[in-house]
C-alpha cells in the first residue's frame, strides 16, 4: 500500500473546491478512487464508469508515469520518497 | 457576482458552457451572473421553493452527467449522485429534466435523463433510485433515439394527485402513470409520427414538449415533431391545435402558470432547416387551448433572425413575464405574456434551458 498524494483536474478542483492534493493510501486504482470517494462524496462517478474503470479519455499518471486504468490494476510503490504523486490527466479536447 | 435575493425575481439558465442567473433588479433590469458550474454543458436549472436550493442537471464529456445542488445560489455545489446508473447497465450520458415534488412529498426530486430513464430522490437530490418500471415497459424495443439522444426530457406532476405523473420520452411518446410509477401506460393516440411507416403507432413518437394546463391538470398540450396538440382527458386522446400556425414544427412550449388555455410556442420551419419561417423571429401564443393563435413578435428581430430556440427555451412566470431564450446566446423577455419584448441579455454561450422562480 502506497500514499498517495492526489491532484485531480481542474474542473472537478473547482466543482469539490479542492484546493490541495488529496492524500489517501492506496494499493490499486479502485484503492485509490475509494478513497478519494470517501474523502470527497460523489466522486468515484466523475473519474470511473460502472464498471469502476477509469472514464476514458482520463489517464492516471503516477510519479510521471501513466498506470493502468482498470480497478484492479495495481499502483507502483515510491521511488525514494515517503509518498507517490498521482494525477489525474484529463484529454485536452473540443471546443 | 449579483444573485437573486429574497423577494427578487430571477431566471436560470442552462447553457452549454456552465449555468446563468438573471435578476430583475431595479424594476424591470437584468442583472447576468455566471457561468455557474464552468465547464458543464448544464441542460436544467431548477429552483426547489421548498428548500430554497437550485438543482443542476449537467454533464461532462469526460466526467458524465451530475445533479448538482447549490443551497447558496451557486456559490458552491454539491454533487453526490449516488444511485444515477441505469440497473440494466444501460449509459446514463445526460441530465434533461428535474421536477421538484409538492409539498406534500418534501425531498423529493425526479430527473428524466439520458438514456431515456426516470430517477427519484427523496433525499433532496442526494442519491437516487430508478424508475425501473419505465425502462423495463414493453414497448421499450420501439423507442428510438432523437436528434438529441433518446432522452426523457419532460416530467409532469398531478398537482391534485400525486400519484399520477406523465414523462415525455423521444422518440417514444408520453406515457403516464397514475400508480406512482408502479405501471406505466403509452398516452399518443391522436398523434401522427408520419416518418414512421405506420404513421399512428402506440409508440415511436418525436414529442418535443409537454406542459400541463395552469388550472386543468386534466389538460395537457405537446409540440410534437409532428404538430401540437392538446389532450382534454389526461393524455387518453390527443387532438391537433395547429391550426393557426406558420409550422407544425417547433421545439419549446409553455403554459401561463395561472391562465388556463394560455400558452406559447415558437415554430421553426421543417423539415429541412428548422428555422424560424422566413427568418421572422416569433413567439406564438393562444388564449383559447389552441383553437386561435397570435404571432407575438413586436420587439423581437424581425429580419434575418435565424435562431432556434430548443425544448426547454420558454419559461413563464405568474406576473405575466415570457421569457424565449435561444441557441445563438441571446434571452428575451416580456412583461406583458408576449404582447412585447425586449432582450435581456446577449452573447451568452448557446442556451438549451430557461426557468423562471422567485425567492
Amino acid at each position: 500500500v502506497s500514499r498517495a498524494r492526489v491532484t485531480l483536474p481542474p474542473i472537478l478542483r473547482d466543482l469539490c473546491r479542492i484546493d490541495a492534493p488529496v492524500v489517501v493510501e492506496a494499493a490499486t486504482v479502485a484503492d485509490l478512487v475509494r478513497g478519494l470517494d470517501e474523502r470527497v462524496p460523489g466522486l468515484k462517478p466523475r473519474l470511473c464508469g460502472p464498471d469502476g474503470a477509469l472514464r476514458p479519455y482520463l489517464t492516471l499518471v503516477v510519479d510521471g508515469v501513466p498506470v493502468g486504468r482498470r480497478p484492479g490494476d495495481p499502483l507502483p510503490p515510491p521511488r525514494g520518497a515517503a509518498e507517490i504523486e498521482a494525477w489525474f490527466l484529463a484529454a485536452v479536447a473540443g471546443g | 457576482m449579483r444573485r437573486p435575493g429574497p423577494g427578487e425575481r430571477f431566471l436560470m439558465l442552462g447553457t452549454s458552457k456552465g449555468a446563468f442567473l438573471a435578476t430583475c433588479v431595479d424594476g424591470g433590469r437584468w442583472e447576468i451572473a455566471g457561468p455557474l458550474l464552468a465547464g458543464w454543458d448544464v441542460y436544467h436549472v431548477i429552483h426547489d421553493p421548498r428548500t430554497d436550493a437550485l438543482l443542476a442537471g449537467a454533464s461532462h464529456p469526460l466526467h458524465g452527467p451530475l445533479v448538482a445542488r447549490s443551497t447558496d445560489f451557486g456559490e458552491t455545489w454539491d454533487q453526490d449522485t449516488t444511485g444515477l446508473e441505469h440497473p440494466d447497465g444501460g449509459a446514463v450520458t445526460h441530465v434533461w429534466n428535474l421536477r421538484a415534488a409538492g409539498d406534500g412529498e418534501p425531498g423529493r426530486i425526479w430527473v428524466g435523463v439520458a438514456e431515456a430513464g426516470l430517477f427519484r430522490s427523496d433525499d433532496g437530490a442526494r442519491s437516487w433510485q430508478p424508475v425501473a418500471s419505465l425502462r423495463a415497459h414493453p414497448s421499450r424495443s420501439a423507442w428510438n433515439p432523437g436528434g438529441g439522444g433518446m432522452c426523457l426530457h419532460t416530467i409532469l406532476t398531478d398537482p391534485r394527485d400525486a400519484r399520477r405523473m406523465y414523462v415525455a420520452i423521444s422518440a417514444a411518446g408520453v406515457f403516464r402513470t397514475d400508480d406512482s410509477g408502479r405501471t406505466w401506460h403509452p398516452k399518443n393516440r391522436g398523434v401522427r409520427a408520419d416518418f414512421l411507416p405506420d404513421p399512428e403507432p402506440e409508440v415511436g413518437h418525436c414529442v418535443h414538449k409537454l406542459v400541463l394546463d395552469a388550472e386543468n391538470p386534466d389538460v395537457l398540450y405537446q409540440q410534437n415533431h409532428c404538430g401540437v396538440y392538446r389532450s382534454d382527458d389526461r393524455g387518453d386522446t390527443w387532438i391537433d391545435i395547429g391550426a393557426g400556425l406558420p409550422s407544425r414544427f417547433g421545439f419549446p412550449m409553455v403554459a401561463h402558470p395561472r391562465r388556463s388555455g394560455t400558452l406559447f410556442t415558437v415554430p421553426l420551419e421543417a423539415d429541412v432547416h428548422r428555422l424560424p419561417p422566413g427568418g421572422r423571429f416569433a413567439v406564438w401564443r393562444t388564449r383559447d387551448g389552441g383553437a386561435s393563435w397570435q404571432e407575438c413578435r413586436r420587439g423581437l428581430p424581425e429580419r434575418n433572425a435565424y435562431l432556434v430556440v430548443l425544448r426547454h427555451g420558454l419559461a413563464a412566470d405568474d406576473e405575466g413575464g415570457v421569457y424565449v431564450a435561444t441557441h445563438t446566446g441571446h434571452l428575451f423577455g416580456s412583461e406583458d405574456e408576449a404582447d412585447s419584448w425586449r432582450l435581456i441579455a446577449q452573447y451568452l454561450p448557446p442556451i438549451r434551458s430557461v426557468e423562471a422562480g422567485r425567492r
